[in-house]
């Protein structure tokens, strides 16, 4: 009997163990985000300002001067048509020596992760599946598209003007 | 011909001259308006200007109790210039001290029609060229807001069906909110019939030099339209959101045009051969010459120039005369370079000459370099303003209303291009004018 016993009181120690009161989760009251999720949510149109620093930091993985900041600033305003401002500057960081984008071969080594780090560099979130079979097919059938101009469309489409 | 051949050629002539041209109103054909010419140039002169030293040609006299007269305008008016203390012209021996040689053989004046006394309701520069471009003046609307209501740009994008490189908005450099002027808020209208704008002084100036210069110019169909083809379906996926950007609406073509005018200009700075005026050496002189190029390479059906070099009248009168003077000038260069240099423009193109607003009667107290006093504009003197216009069809030697007499506004504008252009009776319909006189209906 003292092996009934001493069951018993290891099921009932086993019982209270796993019924024991556990700690809540600290609730904040603040809705919970999935920051990588299809389009993350951005619904602010950057500035002129905030659209140049964050592309230049891509690019150059640096923060852009002030005085260059400035600069190009009042370049997109002196430009009606912002789209051809944005493509000028664009091209005229791809002209420098310092701009920091991967090869094309490296690229074409594993498109996959090509894409899903160009993605969250530019856009700060997941691809999806549809997006990934678009540029995997695409990209295949145009081997001379090369990572400057993957990066360009990013860098000038509409998602990439939101935060 | 045989009978069937024949049917079978009448036919496709038939729906060929049948097929309707869509316009971006949704209308079917352009507007039926006949136009006084092909394109219109508008010159907002040149920061508030006032009528003493302008069209009344006082110089000195009325403005800082010196009894020297004279007309410094001479491309605009008929007149002799002052014979007394020179101070606007160009560096001889001193400041000044040697006024620009006359341009036109002819003025403006004789060559056109002058109102000589309009009124000019709005003495701020934006609110000014806002009232010029819209035929509205926006009251209850303040700086860095696009205008209320439809720029005449908006007007003719979307009734004559212009394409966005036929019109454009050029301004002496981006302060007092103007790069905001190229479209309106409008909810019928808005960006996507909205102007080019271009601030040529900033675009080719030290800052373009450093960041814009450099530029590539991708090939068109090798790595430019991959390039869009990403872009477009990035744009698709992140439009399903529902969200858009504004989009002036230049073809991919029109883009194209304007990169590889941005490189030409570069090119043609460097080497000086940007169609300057004679004279070049303020920021309203260089902006006209930009603006020469950009007439030569689209041939807008309206371009408006804002110059804004004469502001500098708050504190230095002396800079004052010697902008209006360099205006004049200017203005001078911009006809006689239509006339001789851009041959589908010359003879087809109607200018109009109007400050946004004047200045103030009594100077305020800031003196210059030669101890003449400023002048800031916000009072009822400020309200008087000249216009000129010139080109085919325009009565010439004719001048219209007198100081005592004004006759016109600069709301008239808007519906006085209309007429130029052809569609004021679809710019009347919209409803949204002050006025639905066109300078011409004053007359």
């Amino acid at each position: 009997m003292p092996t009934f016993k001493n069951k018993l009181f290891f099921i009932l120690i086993l019982f209270l163990c796993v019924s024991s009161c556990k700690k809540d989760d600290i609730v904040y009251d603040i809705n919970e985000l999935q920051s990588s999720s299809y389009n993350a949510n951005k619904n602010k149109l950057k500035s002129i300002g905030q659209y140049i620093s964050i592309v230049y930091a891509n690019l150059f993985q640096s923060a852009l001067s002030s005085n260059d900041l400035v600069e190009i600033t009042n370049c997109i305003e002196s430009i009606g048509d912002k789209q051809v401002a944005h493509e000028i500057v664009l091209s005229n960081f791809m002209n420098k020596q310092d701009v920091i984008i991967p090869s094309d071969s490296l690229m074409r080594a594993d498109l996959d992760l090509f894409l899903e780090e160009t993605y969250k560099r530019f856009f700060v979130r997941d691809i999806t599946q549809a997006e990934r079979e678009f540029f995997l097919n695409f990209l295949n059938n145009n081997p001379n598209v090369t990572c400057e101009m993957v990066y360009t469309s990013f860098a000038l489409s509409n998602e990439y003007q939101f935060y | 011909m045989k009978r069937r051949s024949f049917i079978k050629s009448s036919s496709l002539v038939s729906a060929a001259i049948s097929v309707p041209l869509i316009l971006p109103s949704g209308r079917l054909f352009a507007a039926s308006g006949a136009r006084m010419s092909d394109h219109v140039v508008l010159v907002a002169f040149a920061g508030g200007v006032r009528q003493q030293e302008s069209i009344l040609q006082r110089y000195l006299d009325d403005s800082q109790s010196y009894p020297s007269s004279g007309n410094i305008l001479y491309n605009l008016f008929n007149g002799s210039a002052p014979t007394d203390k020179i101070v606007y012209g160009t560096k001889n021996i001193i400041d000044g001290d040697t006024p620009i040689p006359k341009i036109l053989s002819q003025s403006i004046e004789s060559q056109g029609t002058t109102f000589r006394e309009m009124n000019a309701s709005a003495v701020g520069h934006y609110a000014g060229v806002n009232a010029m471009l819209t035929g509205n003046y926006m009251y209850t609307q303040g700086l860095r807001n696009k205008p209320m209501m439809p720029t005449i740009f908006e007007y003719l994008r979307r009734h004559q069906g212009e394409k966005a490189t036929k019109t454009w908005f050029i301004g002496n450099g981006i302060g007092n909110s103007i790069p905001l002027l190229d479209y309106s808020t409008h909810s019928d209208y808005g960006a996507g019939y909205g102007a080019n704008f271009l601030a040529p002084t900033i675009t080719f100036g030290s800052d373009g030099e450093k960041h814009l210069k450099n530029a590539k110019i991708y090939h068109p169909e090798d790595e430019l339209d991959p390039m869009y083809k990403m872009k477009y379906f990035l744009d698709n996926v992140w439009y399903s959101q529902g969200k858009s950007l504004p989009n002036i609406g230049n073809t991919e073509e029109e883009k194209a045009e304007i990169k590889s005018f941005v490189k030409e200009m570069f090119e043609k700075t460097d080497a000086g051969t940007i169609a300057h005026p004679p004279i070049s050496d303020n920021g309203d002189l260089s902006t006209i010459g930009y603006a020469c190029e950009v007439m030569k390479k689209f041939k807008p059906t309206l371009t408006v120039i804002y110059l804004s070099s004469v502001d500098g009248c708050h504190s230095n009168f002396t800079s004052y005369l010697g902008s209006l003077h360099r205006a004049d000038h200017g203005v001078g260069h911009i006809w006689d370079y239509i006339q001789n240099n851009i041959p589908s423009m010359a003879n087809n193109t109607t200018m109009m000459v109007v400050p946004e607003h004047g200045r103030n009667l009594q100077s305020n107290n800031i003196t210059d370099g030669n101890a003449f006093t400023g002048f800031d504009h916000s009072d009822s003197n400020s309200r008087r303003v000249f216009s000129s216009i010139v080109g085919p069809g325009i009565d010439a030697n004719l001048s219209i209303g007198s100081e005592s007499n004004q006759i016109g506004d600069v709301v008239n504008l808007t519906p006085t291009i209309a007429e130029i252009l052809g569609c004021k009776s679809d710019v009347i319909n919209s409803g949204l004018l002050a006025s639905n006189k066109s300078l011409f209906d004053l007359i």
